[in-house]
Parts: structure tokens; sequence; C-alpha cells
């Protein structure tokens, strides 16, 4: 199941390595340019992926893997998420607040008590903020 | 031997050990947090140290380096995060380590291998300096390249189950080093307009988000602890020191990794980073179980630690037998140097004999120092991961973000972390191992651009890297490397 | 009484313009912690906030060639809180088609020094003068690998203006840094480097290195022997430099108290010894000099660059 997707990704990947290395010098026989390493990467991905795709189908009608339905898939893109937002509100706000309610947030959605997660986070962000922003100059916002 | 006794009294000045002490303690606290390199400490804290006399500088440098690199490892153990990417290699056993239940002792084999691993390099520096300058310089860009297909053919071993998608992994992380401006001709690839990636992908926050956020993601999701408690006793996290015993069937694979280490740390240009990986590999090669390695053996693990800490005295060897970095630290400490009045290079044996001997006999202090105070603070440290679970994983995220953030307090580097946290969660659903992504972004760009480079002082002759020695062992080396890797590999795992 | 009223008043405007600067400063560089470029604004910083009494603290923002530094700074606020560090590629980046600012959208502050690319040997190759290697290049043409520090790099423009003014035909050999360069020229692997006398400062004193020629307008102080290819009839110029620069439109008064005191810093005994001990020449430019200066560069490498690169 995992060897399927990761196949096709990677095939994905490399159609587009390819497409977007066409646009690039290719050098010539024995001089490469800047094109001939992307284009030679895109080749072996592709050939690779392929075989790997091969076996994953031969493999998949013969036994099944483990679904991937065991893991805890809500808490893990809630978090998955709550990263992202944080990442694209850098900048803006409070830079203590952001960190603040991105940690409390996370340590809630993976199973913490609320005040734990209080007491925990305000420590962890106010330590890293003196931290770095302190000590080692690091510019916050 | 009198500018032995004068350099000798510089170094033990206690001043100077008060900074060096200081020095060993940044050192421990910047290695240790992910993001933050020795590099950058060892810059960072240079132009403070010229307000100090040149022995009390260049104890407090010497010893932020040597802890620096120490400590990275404490953090690779504790949470997979390399601290510094001198310790990438040590993520495998260390962290594999901790996951047994015996994140003690695995902080105890780095403290120990670190300090053999330093010592070694010194006396390297001591007793072989200058022929192994010579020789560093003997690398032309031929052999770079390939140093780094040796490099490379390590990928097999860091493969885990399946060759087939380690290999494809390490040519996905090939392909994210091509971002950027291209080595030879400066034509944009992949850049798409974008300012922020004409230098391409920095390797920090990769590395970071791969190993750190990403590992906490698959940990979330897989409902996984850090310490399995019911595998181990928990009694084993307490157990710090290793025994001598252990110490003793540990050092024939010590050896073995100082030697590559020394050697890589005087070439200019290969750091730690790649001394680490090379030496878990090699020591693989030669193991009684290499089915071990990456499952939490203490061998790999005291290989990579070792070989990243006798990488110093390498490039410290060729930085002063020839004025050349044989790093990124060695190339700020050479313009410390020059600050305190030393012109790094051979003349400096001959003007400054003293200064010689003082920083000599500083770094083996250095090791003594960590040394010291690293059984007590890895002991300490064992304690964060006794915290409640999502306490820890909040912290890893956090110092992974801020960390990548600091290095060039570029946003753009907060959206590569947590791509690369995303990326390291998606690949470890689907199985597929991240230590030939790292092998690949560290070697791929030095790769391509020797070849090239070297093809241009051939003329476009292939023949260059065959007729030159050097080169010709190397590529020998890197096919039988593959070779044995491939069929040791297909034996072990059933013909996979 | 009205007197003392005026006495009052003129008290309190020099108070309330004595206030600048009242916080921190902020300083950004354009380069990696270590090279040149960090060392000098860390020295230079480090003397500068004794004398204005408020720190200054460094921040390395990296990436094409310094124009994400430079980008930020001038776009941060003209408020005298946020000063920077530029390199000679900000009269470069706009022609490399990195960026599109140049020095005309900054206020600069001061120059503080050239480094001038310097043409080097091994000493224990044949030429012991530049026109001896002039000679045996033109009589060879094609065959004479160059290092430089990366395409497009002021070390690789220092090549292709030698090329240019000698009429010959050179081989680049572009590497990942100055540092590599010279290691390549050490292990005999290249024939000759066009970078900063920095760089091979150590291999000449230990006798490895030799300086053929510098491709500056006067002698360098620090190399008394060595020709500069203009005296030679050679009409060539390249060297990096290094200065200060606000964000365009700082308050009079503070750009004022900010060029005094960094001129204060310049001319301290600790910042000229760091100059010489690196190899820099110290060439202080007031603000609007060094305007005119950066801006007939800038001018100069958007004529030259794309010819070169081709781009």
């Amino acid at each position: 199941m995992g060897d399927l997707f990761f196949s096709l990704m990677s095939i994905a990947y490399s159609i587009y390595l390819f497409v977007e290395s066409s646009k690039l010098p290719e050098g010539i026989a024995n001089m490469p340019g800047p094109g001939f390493f992307p284009r030679l990467i895109a080749f072996m991905v592709l050939i690779l992926s392929c075989w790997l795709l091969i076996l994953s189908l031969w493999r998949f009608s013969k036994k099944r893997e483990a679904s991937f339905s065991q893991g805890r898939w809500i808490q893990t893109i809630s978090t998955i998420l709550l990263v992202f937002l944080y990442v694209l509100l850098w900048g803006k706000g409070n830079f203590l607040f952001n960190t603040f309610v991105l940690l409390f947030l996370i340590q809630v959605v993976t199973g913490s008590k609320w005040y734990v997660a209080l007491i925990g986070s305000a420590t962890l962000s106010v330590s890293v903020f003196l931290l770095f922003g302190k000590i080692f100059h690091v510019l916050f916002f | 031997m009198q500018q032995f006794i004068q350099g000798f009294f510089q170094a033990v000045d206690p001043r100077a050990v008060i900074y060096l002490l200081l020095g060993t303690f940044s050192g421990l606290v910047i290695g240790t947090l992910p993001g933050l390199t020795a590099t950058m400490a060892v810059a960072i804290l240079t132009p403070l140290t010229f307000w100090l006399s040149p022995n009390q500088g260049l104890a407090m440098l010497i010893g932020v380096w040597n802890s620096a690199i120490f400590s990275g490892g404490i953090s690779a153990i504790l949470i997979n995060t390399p601290g510094t990417p001198a310790s990438i290699a040590s993520t495998f056993d260390g962290f594999a380590l901790t996951k047994k239940g015996m994140a003690g002792l695995a902080l105890g084999i780095n403290v120990v291998f670190s300090f053999i691993g330093g010592i070694l390099g010194v006396l390297a520096l001591i007793v072989v300096g200058f022929p192994l300058a010579k020789f560093a310089l003997s690398f032309g860009p031929a052999e770079y390249f390939t140093l780094a297909i040796f490099g490379l053919s390590t990928m097999v071993a860091v493969s885990g189950k399946s060759i087939l998608k380690g290999i494809i992994a390490g040519f996905l992380g090939f392909s994210i080093s091509l971002i950027g401006l291209d080595p030879i001709f400066g034509s944009e690839r992949f850049t798409f307009g974008k300012m922020e990636l004409l230098n391409g992908i920095s390797f920090v926050p990769v590395m970071i988000g791969l190993f750190g956020i990403g590992e906490v993601f698959y940990q979330i999701f897989a409902k996984r602890q850090v310490v399995s408690t019911g595998a181990q006793p928990v009694t084993q996290l307490g157990r710090v020191v290793p025994t001598f015993k252990e110490t003793k069937s540990l050092t024939p694979v010590a050896l073995l990794s100082a030697l590559i280490g020394i050697i890589i740390g005087a070439i200019p240009g290969a750091g730690a980073d790649i001394a680490g990986l090379v030496a878990w590999d090699q020591s693989k090669r030669v193991a009684k179980k290499p089915q071990e390695y990456g499952q939490g053996s203490l061998e790999g693990l005291a290989a990579s630690t070792t070989a990243n800490n006798a990488c110093l005295g390498g490039a410290l060897t060729t930085m002063m037998a020839l004025g050349l970095p044989g790093d990124a630290v060695t190339a700020v400490l050479i313009g410390a140097f020059i600050m305190y009045g030393v012109q790094p290079g051979p003349v400096m044996f001959r003007d400054n004999a003293s200064f010689v001997y003082t920083v000599i006999i500083l770094m083996i202090l250095a090791n003594v120092a960590f040394l010291a105070v690293g059984f007590f603070v890895s002991k300490l440290l064992t304690k964060f991961l006794s915290l409640p679970q999502s306490f820890i994983w909040t912290t890893i995220i956090i110092l992974s973000l801020i960390g990548s953030y600091a290095i060039n307090n570029s946003a753009f580097d907060l959206l590569i972390v947590f791509i690369s946290g995303f990326a390291g969660f998606a690949f470890r659903l689907f199985d597929v191992p991240l230590g030939p992504i790292v092998l690949a972004l560290i070697l791929g760009p030095m790769a391509e651009a020797n070849m090239r480079r070297a093809l241009i002082l051939s003329q476009g002759n292939f023949a260059t890297f065959f007729t030159r020695p050097i080169s010709l062992v190397l590529v020998i080396l890197s096919v039988i490397s593959l070779l044995t890797s491939t069929l040791k590999k297909k034996a072990t795992n059933g013909g996979r | 009484m009205k007197k003392l009223l005026v006495a009052f008043l003129l008290i309190l405007a020099t108070l309330l313009l004595a206030a600048y600067p009242d916080k921190p400063i902020t300083f950004i560089i354009q380069a990696a912690p270590g090279g040149a470029s960090d060392m000098t604004s860390r020295t230079i910083t480090s003397i500068a906030q004794e004398i204005l009494k408020v720190p200054i603290t460094c921040t390395n923002i990296t990436g094409a060639s310094g124009a994400i530094a430079m980008k930020k700074l001038q776009t941060s606020k003209p408020d005298g809180y946020t000063m920077g560090y530029v390199p000679v590629e900000l009269s470069m980046v706009k022609a490399l088609g990195y960026a599109d600012f140049g020095p005309q959208d900054f206020d600069l502050l001061m120059r503080i020094m050239v480094i001038p690319a310097a043409v080097t040997v091994r000493a224990n190759s044949q030429w012991k003068t530049i026109q001896e290697f002039i000679e045996y290049v033109k009589a060879h043409p094609g065959t004479v690998t160059v290092g430089n520090s990366g395409p497009g790099s002021i070390w690789h423009i220092a090549a292709l203006s030698f090329e240019k003014a000698t009429g010959t035909k050179l081989i680049h050999v572009p590497f990942d840094g100055a540092a590599p360069a010279v290691a390549a020229l050490m292990g005999g692997h290249i024939t000759a480097v066009t970078v900063s006398p920095t760089e091979v400062k150590s291999g000449v004193e230990s006798g490895q290195l030799r300086i053929l020629a510098l491709m500056s307008d006067e002698r360098s102080p620090l190399f008394p022997d060595v020709p500069t290819l203009k005296e030679l009839g050679y009409d060539v110029s390249v060297a990096a430099w290094g200065g200060l620069a606000l964000p365009k439109g700082v308050d009079p008064e503070v750009y004022k108290i900010l060029a005094d005191a960094f001129k204060k810093a310049y001319e301290s005994e600790t910042f000229q010894k760091f100059l010489s001990d690196r190899g820099m020449t110290p060439a202080y430019l007031d603000g609007e000099k060094f305007k005119e200066f950066a801006i007939s560069q800038y001018n100069m490498f958007m004529e030259l660059i794309p010819k070169a690169l081709g781009k």
C-alpha cells in the first residue's frame, strides 16, 4: 500500500522534473551543462519508481499490508494544520502569544489536561522567547 | 622545549581555563538545540573574544567548538533531531537505543566516544600534521567527485529494509539539492523566480524537518511513546556510564572511525557530517553483527560519535599546516587567529610555535572538559524523557521551528522546515528511509559541481577520474562498497 | 523671564533630539557568520555601540549574493534603528538579475574598505612577473585555468576583466567560495586565481604562493612591492568593497549621529588593526562620495555583467 502510493508519487514528480529541466541547457557530450544532472535524476527516479510500482502491484495481489486506519488521523492532521497555520501567521500578531497558542492547542489535542497544557506551554514559550530572542538575538515580531 | 612550556602555561592559565569552561557550557546549549550549529556559535563568539587576551579567547572558542559537536549527539539520541549536522549518523542507532529504553547508555557512549575521537584527532594533528595536510591538498575536483560518489555508495547501507526505495529516496534528495544557482554557469534552476531560492534550499531546516518534526508527527500518528517501557526495564534509563567491557569491545570500531574522521576532516570542504555517515557505513561493513546497525547498535553509535569529533583534529591540521579551512568552523577560526596576530599556515610553526602548543593543549583540555560535564548533563537530560509525552512533542516542534528560523532569520526557512516535516511524516508512513535523502542532499552538490569542474580542467576527458591515483582508488572502493552491501543486504533480507 | 523660557525650550529641544538612539539598533549582515563581511560588521559595530551607548545587535540574513538582506534593509523603517552592511554586490545584484534595486535606493553612510583582486600563482611556477604571465597566456590561449569564487562573483568578473584588458583567453573554473579555489591552486589543480589578497595572504607569507599583480588604481599599502595592472598599462580595476547603509529617507539629524559614531569607530586603533590584519585596504568615503562611487560601479556592472555572462 505504502509502496504503491510512494511509487505513484515519485513517478509524477519525475515527470514534473523532466518538464522543468527540459528548459535548461543540457551542455555538450563531455561538458555537462546545468540541465544534465536534473534530467539524469528525473530519468533514474522514473525508472526506479516504475520498477517499485510493478513490484508493489505484484505484492499487493499476494498479501495485504496493515492498513493506515490504525493511526490517530485526527490528532495528527490537527497538529500538522496547527503548525502550518503558525508558519503562515509568522510575523503577524505577537510572537509570544502565537507560540503560546500553538503549543497549548497541540498539547490539548495530543491528550494533555488543559491545566497541564496551560503551564507547560506558558513555560515553554517564555523560555524559547528568552533564550532565542534575548540571548541569541533572533529577530522576532 | 621552552616554546612548549610557554604554550603550556598559556593554556592552563586559570583565566583561560575559566573561559574554556564557559565555552564548553555555551557549546553544550548551542549544540543541543537543533538549528544552532557549531559554526554559528564560534562565529558569533569570535568578535567578543577580541576583548580578551588571545589564550583566553582561544580557550573559549575551542571549548565551544568541541562541546557543540559532542552535544549535537545528545539531541540526536534523545529526540531523533541532530543538534548539528555532524550528528546525523548518530540518530540511526542513538534514537533506536532511546526507543529501546537505553537512552542513558546511549548518551554515555556519546560522551566517552566523542572524547576518544577528539583526543585521537588531536594526536593525529601532533604526530602526522604536515604529511596529512599535504595529502589533503592532493584532492582536486576529480578526487572530490569520486569521494562524493564513495560517500553516495553508502546509500545502500543506510537504506533500511528496501534498497530500491532507499535509492529512489536518494535521488529525490539529490533533485532537491539542485534548486538554486547552477554551480558552474550560474543559471537559475527550479527557482520559480523566487529570490529566496537562488542559493538553494538550506540544508539544516530540511534535516531538522525530516528528522525532528517528521518524527513527532509520526509518533502522534502511531500512538508511539518515545520510550517503550515494555521492552526494557526503566532502570536502564538511569545508567549512563558504559562499563569497561562495553568500552573495550567498541574500541576497534572507534579506532577505524577516528581514522576516517581525521582524514575526512583534513580534506577541505568535507566536514563532520560526511565523516559520521561514512564511518557508520564502513564500520557496519566490518561488523560482526551488521544487522543490528540502525536497530540500536552500540557499535554504530560509537562509530558516528567517534568520527565526528575526530574530524575536528583533522580540520585543525589542514588549517594550521596550510592556512586553509578544513571545514566551516575552521574558516571562522582562521579569522580569529589572524585577529590574535597569528597567521595560520606553515609559518605559524616557526614564528608562533608556543601558540601552536597552546592550541593543542586547549584542544585536549576542551575534550576533558566535556568528558567531565558530559555525564552529568546527560544524566540530567534523560529526565526530559520522563516529562508528559505531549510536552516533549511540543518542545521538539517549537525548538525545530525556531532553531531553523534562527539560522537566517528567514520566514522562508520556516516554510521549508514545515514542508520537510510533512515529507518526513509521509516517508515514515510509506516506510521510505530518510538516511539516503540527507546523504544525497550533502553529497549531491559536491558530486555535480566537482564532476563538471574536473571536466573543465581535463577539457572534457572522462579518463581524469581513472588516471589519477587517489581518484582511481576511490572509484574501486565505491564499486566494492556497492557490491558488498547489496549482496549482504540480499542475504539478510532473503532476496528482497 | 523671556530669556529663561528660550533657554528652557532650547534645552528641551536638544534633549528631545539627543534622545536618539535610545533603544538597540539592529544591524543586518548580508553574509553567513565568519566571512569577511560578517567579521568587518561585527568588529565595527562592537566599537560603535560603545560610542552610541546602545547595543547594536547583528543579524545574519544570507542568500542570493546578499540580495535578500539588502532587500530587507531597503524595506525597513528609516528610523535609524535598522542599518546594515553593503558589499560590492549592492551594485551587482540588479545586473545579475537577482533583485531590482541599486545603490540609489539606500541612504549610504560610509565606505569602509576596498579589496582589489590579486592575480596569484604558485611560488614555484615559472612566472616571476605579471608580464611573463600575460605573455604565456597570450602564447597559449585557452589552456590556462583560473579559479574564482563562483559564477557571477566579483572575482569571476575580475578574471573576465583581466581577459578583456590584456586580450587573452583563459579557462574559468568557478569554485564554491574563494578558499576552495586557493586550496586548488596550492594543490596544483589550477594555474592561477583572481581572488582577494586576504585569501592568499597566508600562502604568500609561507612562500607557497606569489601575487603577480593587483587590479587596483594604486598600490596596496599591504603589498607595496606588488605592481598594479594599471601602472603596466592595462586599464583594469576590479575590487570588492564594503560599507554601511540605511534605508532611504532617514532623518538628517539621526544620519549625522550615526555617521559620526561610525566614523569614530572606523578611525579607532582596534578597527584599523583589524583591517590591515585581514589584508583589506582602509578606504573611508563619506556618504555623499560613497554614493557617487557605488553608482558609478553600478553603471559599470550593468554594462559589464550582461556581456560577460551572456545574460
